[in-house]
């Protein structure tokens, strides 16, 4: 296998680091240069952005508002 | 940072309701993970200690120091796991196709969305402890990778292996529920 030549596991391994824009300029080009021929790698990386996307989708920030109240109340007594 | 301590030595309660309302949902859901049957009185004993140190010297922000502290507090186990969720996805060294996908990758079905909310939330549960905290902190709550790996007590490749396997399983789970619709 040649620098130009990732195999679709190698793909897998150097996702993150894609979607994190974190890898180098020749890495990032051979990760561009596969999923040109690679359809199940194209498949992949859709996904893996759809995961990340739901998983984002998980912050909820509300807050119970007892709890709330709870935390502001010991923040009265600790700085009485 | 220093303003928002500066603000609860000067007793204003605003500036601290501001500090709960940005950490609080996030250290309720890491404490969850680690110990949900203790999750809120754990978080609560995390803001009491604040308020008792009254600052986070070392730390790099309130919000590592608090979900530093939750981690502590929880006391969960955090054992190392060797990565699995790729194993047996690609073809062995000695295949002529070395390397490449063993099935092809299926396209998700465009109206699973209801079913992959549930599911995601699930498969996030239900790695294993360090990995669900990893992907939770990171891909849930946005914290840069080096917060991360602070929280948590990690290297670089560590955090990296890690994450990458925790993204890894969701995203299975993700297509194995979609092959059900």
């Amino acid at each position: 296998m040649s620098a130009l030549d990732l195999t679709c596991a190698t793909m897998s391994d150097l996702i993150g680091d894609y979607l994190d824009k974190a890898l180098g300029t020749i890495e990032y080009t051979t990760f561009e240069m596969h999923l040109m021929y690679c359809s199940d790698c194209r498949t992949y990386l859709r996904q893996m952005r759809e995961t990340l996307r739901r998983l984002a989708g998980l912050r909820n920030d509300d807050i119970d508002p007892r709890e709330r109240e709870y935390l502001l109340d010991a923040f009265r007594r600790a700085r009485r | 940072m220093s303003e928002i301590l500066s603000a609860l030595g000067r007793k204003d309660e605003l500036a601290f309701g501001e500090l709960v309302a940005r950490n609080y949902p996030g250290m309720l859901r890491l404490a969850s993970i680690l110990a949900t049957e203790r999750a809120r009185d754990i978080v609560r004993t995390a803001w009491s200690d604040l308020l008792a140190e009254g600052s986070v010297a070392g730390h790099g922000s309130v919000r590592t120091w608090l979900l530093s502290r939750v981690l502590k507090l929880a006391a969960a186990p955090m054992e190392r796991v060797l990565p699995a969720a790729m194993d047996g996805r690609f073809e062995a060294a000695d295949h002529p196709w070395a390397g490449h996908w063993v099935e092809s990758v299926m396209p998700w079905p465009e109206d699973a969305a209801n079913l992959q909310a549930a599911v995601t939330a699930r498969s996030l549960r239900e790695l294993p402890t360090l990995t669900a905290a990893v992907v939770l902190l990171r891909d849930v709550e946005q914290l840069q990778t080096d917060e991360v790996r602070s929280v948590l007590d990690l290297d670089a490749d560590e955090q990296r292996v890690v994450l990458q396997d925790g993204r890894a399983g969701i995203r299975n789970a993700l297509a194995a529920s979609s092959e059900l619709t």
